[in-house]
């Protein structure tokens, strides 16, 4: 390398200014954990940066707690310290308090101004935005497609959806519940006009090149597929958004007239007895808020960019004036998604009581049971109704009709796994758990610890986590209780909760009360589990 | 880690230039050799053993070609004379060497690969119950392709007589895993650093430019690489596709693995520069070739210069003396040489790219165009006058992009489908006009224009840093700036060298 000319002053200038910017970051950082501990807002005074406890207490656990084979603890050692690295990473970077200063602005120029979106969301046209995955899908080969299929199979290990629907099928049909499948087409195969310049705002909704092969096997097995393209091609034709402006999902008046066509289909078919008037009304609310993926962008508060938007729902309301709920004992049951959460799931913003399941209800005219979770359609609903299943709650007996919901771009990009529905519950096991309606306060040490999504990264903006308690007492220390497996709001609103602070070999205080007690109002909520299934897991609450 | 990382730009980076100047020079060593480790490790901690053993094989073995694997034997060590006969001890440490660091390359990087042609092939010949139907995958540890090659160059440089073993661990696994240029090179030849490892000169001057260096890498990665692979990660991913936009997702392509790539081994320059190391240099404006032979003196130089110095001479000096001296096929003697070592070498500079059919496809294509180039004579300057100039540059880069589709698509059946998009043939899918609304967004178009005025009509970092002056220096901490503003608003951005 030839030598570099340069003045003195100028390279001193330069190393100063770039040595200047890079040090602000960590020594602000540094400043502001300082300020946050002596306000009592943090539990250590030891920066986050280098605070190794975490570190010490995971490869401490992992060795102790896998086995006495050597190879099996340095493997154990090392998956835990790539999950701590992992963790200790995104928390640097999600409680950067420059990042949480900076990003708004930036991401207002990036997107606001040039379409940047990020790696979640792509901006579209007239203010619309797009889930990355939903664009993906729609361009993408077909779902069934053997190229498709080679590159999936290296990401998991069932990606064919044919394969789980009619492992599915079978095991309800043994039980003689009939199954009908309903795939949601992805926005932009609703709205492609709204994304690209190409298309016609009145054109048809995108096709996947595999979906009429899909159809075809599936009604071929006995399997009613739900396709509401001609619904969706209806009211584009005639101009309406079918689809919401800054969020993933559809309009209220789609979800209805989605239930409406499928309540048809079922009293047509003869699948349900006839039913007497339910006396269901419905109530009319508008709502104004701001999409899932216009949060996903991180906009300054005031931003303007994307603003809310208003939309008319019908509430499902019960003869006595109160609002629709599920009822467990009825002859449907629905396993969904978002798009069967949204106007349903208060969390998600856009309203209660006028989602897709209370729809189903008015226009069935009879209760409807349902198991919702938002993302992971491919999977989630299933696992949690096998999971209802080995704790004793039989979500089938009675059932005549199973209506699976799932995003159109699962097919593509869900784990299909093939699940076993148990015929008898699992034994409990030795684990804690308040009697119902009752609420304890225990001590007890941290074991175990699920993931936690990052805010912002994930289409949802509420995560509970799941934490297993050893050594658990009464706080007064004079009853051992053994074992807990607790639930714990990891993220409210993308926000992370004080709870996710808890780390391994922590002893923490908490108030426990039975899961059942709460599952109605936050099954529905997304959560991530510990290795083995719970049998009696408690829902807990950080004293303040 | 990931240069372009909040941990590593943050706080490993000042950790690691703070306690590197803080330490006198015989602990620097150790602190870095340490660092290095801690960077290497933070993907997967066990990878660190992969290095280590590398490690230690290759500094044993050089100890060994000279007779000094006592520890306490201080004495200074004299390199092997140039061209005199090797004895069977020396042969034989050169052989564990250079047979444990390609079998750690072989078992790591290509056992998914080999196991899973094999049983293709057995299913095509109608023998699956021959089938290995292994179940468990082994994972690539990062990097081990630049350093399974540094290390070999030292013991193979010790054997020639090139260079001096070093007697030191700690300088030695400094070497190999000094964490700049680690995972994704330059690849840095034992022999032009040796100097460095014994005495270096610390200058503000040098350490001004490495900070440039840095903040330029660190902007075509974050600026323009990345804005670039969403365009062309869309369309690599998407079905069939209309010719134009498939085009475009190409040209981005090839603007996301130049820039991302160069902008690595900026970064990895100026850090080194920052510790007082000068690595070689790795990118000198590819993209204005005026033919393939040049685009190889131009691209991943120090690759090219690794496989010329150790693979191609040795195979063409043995293909010359097994070939008969007359004319085989009516080609001169040189040229059958050139060609078949320069195939085998392109062929396995593609393999060591990556483990799948498609790099020995990629590597194969540019080892035909090298020997179509030589036997044509357009490899000479004077022959290719026939072109104006820009055309050339057109020509070249067009051979390139139809290289790079290859080597980007998932399978050769994918590249296939992907090169009948652009030539027009078949049906787009009704999805594929998608893809226009993400490349005409205009920060995605506006990174292509500025991508190709950067590519075409600006010196590169080397040149550009060479005088300092105080536009270029404000201009260079604007950039820096940006990316870091940038930066904060992407969440995931890996390099594309770190797979291979």
């Amino acid at each position: 390398m030839a030598r570099t000319i340069v003045s003195r002053p100028c390279a001193f200038a330069v190393t100063v200014v770039a040595a200047a910017l890079i040090l602000a970051v960590p020594v602000s950082q540094t400043i502001w954990e300082g300020r946050e501990y002596r306000a009592g807002r943090r539990d250590t005074a030891i920066p986050q940066a280098i605070d190794a406890r975490r570190f010490v207490a995971g490869s401490a656990a992992a060795w102790t707690g896998s086995g006495p084979s050597f190879t099996r603890r340095l493997s154990a050692l090392n998956r835990r310290l790539k999950t701590e690295i992992q963790r200790y990473e995104d928390d640097l970077e999600d409680r950067s308090i420059v990042s949480r200063f900076l990003l708004p602005p930036s991401q207002q120029i990036l997107s606001g101004l040039l379409g940047a979106g990020n790696e979640k969301v792509y901006c579209g046209r007239d203010g619309w935005l797009f889930y990355r995955q939903s664009i993906d899908y729609a361009m993408g080969p077909g779902f069934l497609s053997p190229r498709h299929r080679a590159r999936r199979a290296e990401e998991v290990a069932q990606p064919n959806p044919l394969k789980a629907l009619l492992h599915f099928h079978t095991q309800l049909r043994t039980r003689g519940i009939q199954l009908v499948v309903m795939p949601v087409p992805v926005k932009p195969a609703a709205h492609p006009e709204k994304f690209s310049r190409g298309f016609h705002p009145g054109g048809e909704i995108l096709h996947d090149p595999s979906f009429d092969e899909f159809h075809r096997e599936l009604e071929q097995a006995g399997i009613h597929v739900m396709v509401i393209d001609s619904l969706l091609n209806r009211m584009r034709h005639s101009g309406h958004e079918t689809y919401l402006r800054t969020d993933t999902h559809w309009r209220p008046e789609v979800v209805e007239e989605a239930a409406r066509t499928l309540a048809s289909y079922l009293r047509n078919r003869g699948v349900l007895p006839e039913s007497e008037e339910s006396g269901y009304t419905h109530a009319a609310a508008e709502i104004i808020n701001t999409g899932d993926l216009a949060a996903m962008l991180q906009l300054p508060a005031q931003h303007g960019v994307y603003p809310a938007q208003a939309v008319q729902i019908r509430r499902v309301m019960t003869p006595d004036g109160v609002p629709w709920q599920p009822v467990r004992d009825s002859q449907v049951l629905v396993l969904g998604d978002s798009y069967a959460n949204i106007y349903s799931l208060e969390a998600l913003g856009w309203g209660e009581t006028a989602g897709f399941a209370a729809q189903l209800s008015y226009y069935l005219r009879r209760p409807v049971d349902c198991i919702l979770r938002n993302d992971s359609g491919s999977f989630a609903t299933r696992e949690m109704l096998r999971d209802e299943m080995a704790r004793g709650h039989d979500r089938l007996a009675g059932k005549r009709v199973v209506v699976y919901q799932f995003s159109a771009r699962e097919l593509a990009f869900g784990d299909w796994k093939l699940i076993d529905l148990p015929l008898v519950p699992e034994a409990a096991g030795d684990l804690f758990c308040p009697p119902p309606g009752s609420l304890v306060t225990v001590t007890g040490t941290v074991e175990a610890v699920s993931d936690v999504p990052r805010p912002f990264s994930v289409p949802y903006r509420d995560h509970i986590f799941a934490v297993q308690l050893t050594g658990l007492q009464m706080p007064d220390g004079n009853e051992s209780l053994g074992r807990a497996a607790v639930y714990l709001w990891s993220m409210r609103d993308n926000a992370l909760t004080r709870a996710t602070r808890i780390r391994l070999g922590h002893t923490i205080t908490v108030r426990l009360r039975p899961w059942s007690d709460v599952s109605d109002t936050l099954d529905a909520v997304n959560r991530s589990e510990l290795d083995e299934l719970v049998l009696a897991p408690c829902w807990g609450e950080l004293p303040e | 880690m990931v240069f372009s990382s909040h941990v590593f730009l943050f706080y490993l980076l000042p950790l690691a230039l703070l306690g590197y100047y803080a330490l006198p020079h015989r602990g620097k060593h150790a602190f870095l050799t340490a660092i290095s480790y801690l960077f290497y490790g933070w993907a997967n901690p066990a990878f660190v053993l992969v290095m280590a053993t590398s490690t230690l094989i290759d500094y044993a073995a050089a100890l060994l070609m000279v007779g000094r694997l006592n520890p306490r034997d201080r004495r200074p060590i004299e390199p092997l004379q140039p061209g005199t006969p090797r004895t069977r001890p020396q042969k034989a440490a050169l052989a564990l060497s250079v047979i444990s660091n390609l079998s750690l390359l072989g078992f790591f990087k290509y056992f998914n690969f080999a196991a899973s042609s094999y049983d293709q092939l057995i299913t095509a010949l109608g023998l699956p119950q021959l089938g290995l139907d292994v179940a468990f995958r082994v994972t690539l540890p990062l990097g081990i392709s630049f350093y399974t090659f540094q290390s070999m160059s030292y013991t193979i440089d010790t054997y020639r007589g090139q260079a001096t073993p070093q007697h030191r661990l700690t300088d030695f696994a400094c070497y190999v895993s000094m964490f700049p240029q680690l995972v994704a090179g330059p690849i840095v030849r034992y022999h032009e650093i040796a100097g460095q490892l014994a005495r270096r000169t610390y200058t503000i001057a040098s350490f001004a430019r490495g900070t440039l260096f840095l903040a330029l890498g660190l902007s075509k990665k974050v600026l323009l690489a990345n804005p670039c692979g969403t365009v062309a990660d869309a369309a690599f991913s998407a079905g069939s596709l209309a010719a134009f936009d498939a085009w475009i997702g190409v040209i981005a392509y090839s603007f996301q693995i130049y820039f991302d790539f160069s902008g690595y081994s900026d970064m990895a320059i100026g850090l080194g520069l920052m510790l007082g190391f000068t690595f070689p240099r790795n990118f000198n404006r590819p993209y204005l070739s005026t033919s393939i032979t040049e685009f190889w003196t131009r691209w991943h130089m120090t690759l090219s210069t690794w496989f010329r110095s150790y693979l191609f001479l040795p195979l063409a000096y043995r293909l010359s003396r097994l070939l008969p001296e007359d004319r085989p096929l009516g080609l001169s003697h040189d040229h059958v040489v050139y060609a078949g070592a320069a195939v085998l070498t392109m062929t396995l500079a593609g393999l060591w790219h990556g483990a799948a059919w498609s790099f020995v496809l990629w590597g194969l294509y540019h080892g035909l165009w090298l020997v179509g180039e030589r036997l044509s004579g357009i490899h000479r300057p004077k022959r290719r006058r026939s072109l104006p100039r820009p055309a050339r540059i057109a020509t070249t880069f067009l051979i390139t992009l139809l290289g790079w589709v290859v080597f980007r698509a998932e399978s050769l059946a994918a590249a296939a489908a992907y090169m009948g998009s652009m030539t027009g043939l078949g049906t787009a899918q009704p999805g594929a006009g998608l893809l226009a609304g993400v490349w005409q967004q205009p920060y995605y178009l506006g990174t292509m224009a500025i991508a190709a005025v950067v590519t075409w009509a600006c010196p590169d970092t080397w040149e550009f840093t060479r005088r300092i002056t105080g536009i270029k220096a404000a201009w260079s901490v604007a950039l820096l700036v940006v990316s870091l503003l940038v930066l904060f608003t992407q969440a995931y951005n890996p390099f594309i060298y770190f797979i291979f």
